[in-house]
């Protein structure tokens, strides 16, 4: 159940709305059980504290189109998230958690960022019975300071979630979401809807497995010359200040996103664990230019990530 | 209930969160698909000529639906090439006749389309260009960018902002080939009265073709019997056509145009084929003499009242010469006299960028200073350079010409100019002068009789506020007595005045931003002069214009002078008499002659006075004399005449 209760870290947060995922968590112990395991001390300020020390490498920080549009970077980040359950009923808790990150690229540092937010979910869980289905629903709330002028805003969600265990090794979370974000520059101005289905298969003291599916519809960011494809696809855009020597314009378009990650999660302790993950971006414009084409209006970027995780 | 307190902190924060941050778009967010913005209180005045033909209710003539009807009437009057497809086979597209080319290219520089152009020379001669213009629309000025250029190779329908044909062919009744301007919707193929070339609103055809293609946009005849006014009838155009506004083909300046890199549209894939279209557009130019070289060989004999194929020059320079023996085209050096007057900065910084693709196309074998080929052209036209380029704003003519010529070299150039002519072209500080600020005009000096006077500063520019005052009186009396004025902070003031003399009044105009210099008139009080100002009529006019042979003695259509108008009574209308009808028509060609916008500058006021006019100063119009002289007694009544709304 690890990776079904990490719901600390937002999922849309890099620089293009691309983001690096979730995580998984280490095992939390009874803290995370839900609503009918309810929290322990009510004089502790936060029941959770997880930090998330990270690693990544995107081989398209662009979320670039053509071969001369797509840039690589690296980028080190770190997450902090405190939550607080409160109990409600024998049912339902309310789980509040304060979210801090930053990442901090090595290419362009204009994709740079610090941000902290917000995160409430009420959650559901009809008893305490082992295949019992958790429901929640949450709303996410996040400020982002940019090195890129353009991008400084706010971002939030809101959804529904469902979680629950298969088997004793499998783990199953579904998610539907809306998210929005608003930003300096109008093309950072997005809104989207995502349904998200996470798989977790324990491999006991070995760690676990994921997958994690995401269909998202919405809006989407790219960089790319300013050629007449991109203006056609392009609802806004704007000369892009995190490429400076580089002429790009940052453009939204609308699309159809796959997200996939798999990831393994080893535990190096009770609390601490390292995380090992693939995640793959693939987005495709929902608009039918009036001309032809060649090549693919496809866009594919891949995440590759390290994180350590520990648990407080 | 800490739960329902929590919920209300957080939903709190999160409110905080939307509000606190981003919205609003950065200023350099782009929006694609948005027009220009206008902004108000700058110039606007853009592809619409100096004088639009002002009606009595203030709309501009030549910018009507009606303008536009009477002239697609004239040259298709039984509307065989009312839609793309029926011009396009009535001039032979796609038939595998004559010989068809197209060429893909983004016009950089005037207009900023990417443009494919196809064009065909038929076996006739006769010749046909259908444009195809590609915007994409970025809400700042229409501007080029190379993805307009993309848009005309791919052909994105999307992008396709207007189509326009240009034929030169006969007219219904055969004859000499003119030119002839159509305009069709990009969807439905339609041919359309009015065209939106700049995004600054649709205009009437054929204006904004014309208007830089050479042509006159003379004002329309009255009503005939069927109801409709009639496009005017130009009497010095070669064709005879009403249609005919004189207009041309100018040449395609290769080297100011952007190409692909996409092979097929390379410039040196393009080259070959502007240089055949440049080839047939020198057939359309008419010869003013006769020449040895085989690329003149297809061009008809010049009519001394016509263009005399001016750009033929720029065009052979271009291609290496009389035989055009280069294959590509080269940005031609200065004319020689530019050169010579030492003036080759100023030509290449204003005149070739800002000024000659316009200007180059007019003119006639009569008078031709405004071709502005020789820098002493440029030179006789300092005052109305100054007036259009740093006054009014109306020049250069397209608004990307005009963005582009005041963000370079060439407006200091243009400045430094205008001061060593007299020309109060920069400020006190010494910064060039741009027009938008505000303008007093309180019309021109005058002679009048006691009584009330009717001022108006309808004239001034960029501005809504008006304080007048009178300055002085007779012999520069101050105070002044024997005058008054009242409503003196409005636009329409009146002076009164019971002692003849000579009264200076003062007009200040302002907008909320800026307040012009004060700008005198001189009011001239003659008791007895006669006729009165408001009692000035047509006849009047027409009588001073039919007296003697000064003026009609050339402006006749049978003089082999070919001027433009006739001023003598003839069955105008074609009826067989000449009737109360005829002179309604004559009417409105004098009156065409008037610009009610910029007053002064009226031809009807301008070439008898010895400005740009062929036959010089004519008498009764010396307007180095103040008003109420005999010696510009005549000028004085045209002048009187228009002020008052030039009555029929």
């Amino acid at each position: 159940m690890a990776a079904l209760l990490n719901l600390a870290a937002p999922t849309p947060s890099a620089a293009q709305d691309t983001g690096k995922g979730a995580a998984v968590a280490p095992d939390s112990g009874s803290g995370d059980q839900g609503p009918s395991s309810p929290s322990g001390s009510a004089r502790r300020i936060v029941d959770r504290v997880e930090i998330e020390l990270g690693y990544t490498y995107d081989d398209n920080v662009t979320l670039g189109r053509a071969h001369d549009e797509i840039l690589w970077d690296q980028l080190l980040s770190l997450d902090v998230s405190a939550s607080r359950a409160l109990r409600v009923d024998d049912n339902v808790r309310f789980v509040v958690t304060g979210l801090a990150s930053g990442e901090k690229f090595s290419r362009y540092d204009g994709l740079s960022r610090l941000s902290g937010g917000l995160q409430a979910e009420l959650q559901y869980r009809q008893s305490g019975a082992f295949d019992a289905i958790t429901y929640a629903a949450f709303a996410r709330g996040w400020l982002d300071n940019y090195a890129s002028h353009l991008r400084d805003g706010s971002h939030y969600s809101l959804g529904v979630n469902a979680r629950g265990a298969l088997t004793d090794r499998i783990g199953l979370l579904g998610e539907l979401a809306w998210s929005q974000r608003h930003a300096q520059s109008d093309v950072w101005d997005l809104t989207d809807w995502s349904a998200r289905v996470n798989l977790d298969y324990s491999l006991g003291n070995r760690g676990t497995l994921y997958l994690d599916g995401e269909y998202r519809r919405g809006d989407v960011v790219s960089d790319g010359h300013a050629t007449l494809v991109n203006v056609s696809l392009a609802k806004v855009f704007v000369l892009d200040d995190a490429f400076p020597d580089k002429q790009l314009f940052a453009y939204r378009s609308d699309a159809r996103n796959w997200v996939s990650t798999v990831g393994y999660n080893l535990p190096l302790g009770q609390r601490t664990s390292i995380d090992f993950s693939w995640r793959r971006v693939e987005s495709t414009p929902t608009a039918t230019l009036s001309f032809d084409v060649q090549g693919s209006l496809r866009y594919v970027d891949n995440q590759y990530s390290v994180v350590l995780l520990k648990l407080f | 209930m800490a739960f329902t307190r929590t919920l209300g902190w957080i939903s709190a924060a999160l409110a905080l969160l939307l509000t606190a941050c981003g919205g609003g778009g950065s200023a350099g967010d782009v929006h694609p698909g948005a027009d220009p913005v206008i902004v108000p209180g700058e110039p606007n005045a853009f592809l619409l000529f100096p004088n639009p033909q002002v009606q009595p209710d203030g709309s501009l003539q030549t910018n009507t639906d009606a303008y536009a009807k009477a002239y697609y009437a004239a040259i298709d009057p039984n509307n065989t090439k009312d839609t793309l497809a029926k011009w396009k086979a009535a001039n032979g597209f796609d038939t595998g006749t004559g010989t068809q080319v197209t060429t893909v290219f983004g016009d950089s520089r005037d207009l900023g389309f990417g443009r494919r152009i196809t064009g065909r020379q038929n076996a006739d001669g006769t010749l046909a260009f259908l444009t195809e213009n590609y915007l994409i629309k970025t809400g700042g000025a229409y501007d080029f960018s190379p993805v307009n250029l993309e848009a005309a190779i791919v052909r994105d329908p999307n992008a396709l902002v207007y189509v326009a044909g240009i034929e030169v062919s006969p007219g219904s009744a055969g004859g000499v080939s003119f030119a002839k301007f159509f305009n069709f919707n990009v969807a439905t193929g339609v041919r359309e009265d009015t065209v939106d070339i700049d995004g600054r609103g649709d205009k009437a055809m054929p204006g904004p073709c014309i208007v830089c293609h050479g042509g006159r946009a003379d004002a329309l005849t009255p009503p005939d019997a069927s109801g409709n006014p009639r496009f005017n009838l130009l009497l010095n155009a070669v064709s005879g056509n009403r249609g005919d506004v004189m207009g041309q083909l100018p040449p395609f300046e290769v080297s100011t145009f952007q190409f692909s890199t996409t092979p097929g549209f390379t410039r040196a894939d393009q080259e070959p084929i502007l240089k055949t279209m440049n080839k047939w557009i020198l057939c359309s130019y008419p010869l003013p003499a006769p020449s040895p070289s085989p690329e003149d060989a297809c061009r008809r004999p010049a009519g001394v009242g016509e263009w005399q194929g001016t750009a033929a020059a720029l065009l052979k320079a271009a291609y290496g010469g009389d035989g055009l023996p280069n294959p590509t085209y080269v940005d031609p050096p200065p004319p020689s006299s530019w050169v010579a007057a030492n003036q080759t900065s100023l030509y290449a910084t204003v005149v070739a960028p800002a000024c000659r693709v316009c200007h180059q196309m007019r003119g006639t074998g009569r008078q031709s200073d405004i071709d502005l080929e020789t820098f002493e052209k440029f030179q006789s036209y300092a005052d109305r350079t100054f007036a259009t380029v740093v006054d009014r704003g109306n020049m250069p003519l397209a608004k990307l010409v005009y963005d582009t010529f005041h963000a370079s070299a060439g407006e200091a150039a243009l400045a430094d100019f205008l001061v060593g002519q007299g020309f109060a072209a920069r400020d006190s500080s010494g910064a060039v002068l741009r027009p938008g600020r505000p303008i007093a005009d309180p019309g021109p000096d005058r002679v009048v009789r006691q009584g009330d006077t009717h001022l108006s500063a309808g004239n001034s520019l960029f501005a809504d506020t008006y304080v007048w005052s009178i300055a002085s009186g007779p012999n520069g009396a101050v105070p002044v007595s024997g005058a008054t004025l009242t409503d003196a902070n409005t636009a329409q003031p009146t002076f009164n005045a019971t002692t003849d003399g000579t009264y200076v009044v003062s007009l200040v105009a302002s907008n909320a931003s800026a307040k012009s210099a004060p700008k005198l008139v001189s009011l001239v009080v003659q008791n007895a002069l006669t006729p009165a100002p408001s009692a000035i009529r047509f006849s009047d006019i027409k009588a001073a214009l039919q007296d003697g042979m000064v003026c009609q003695g050339c402006h006749n259509r049978f003089t082999p002078l070919k001027a433009p108008i006739d001023f003598t009574n003839y069955d105008r209308d074609g009826d067989g008499a000449v009737t109360p009808t005829d002179d309604a028509w004559f009417y409105a060609e004098v009156k065409s002659r008037v610009n009610f916008e910029e007053i002064v500058a009226s031809p009807l006021l301008e070439k008898p006075s010895g400005h740009h006019h062929f036959g010089g100063l004519g008498p009764g119009f010396d307007t180095s004399l103040p008003p109420g002289q005999a010696g510009r007694a005549k000028y004085d009544l045209f002048l009187n005449w228009i002020l008052n709304g030039a009555p029929q």
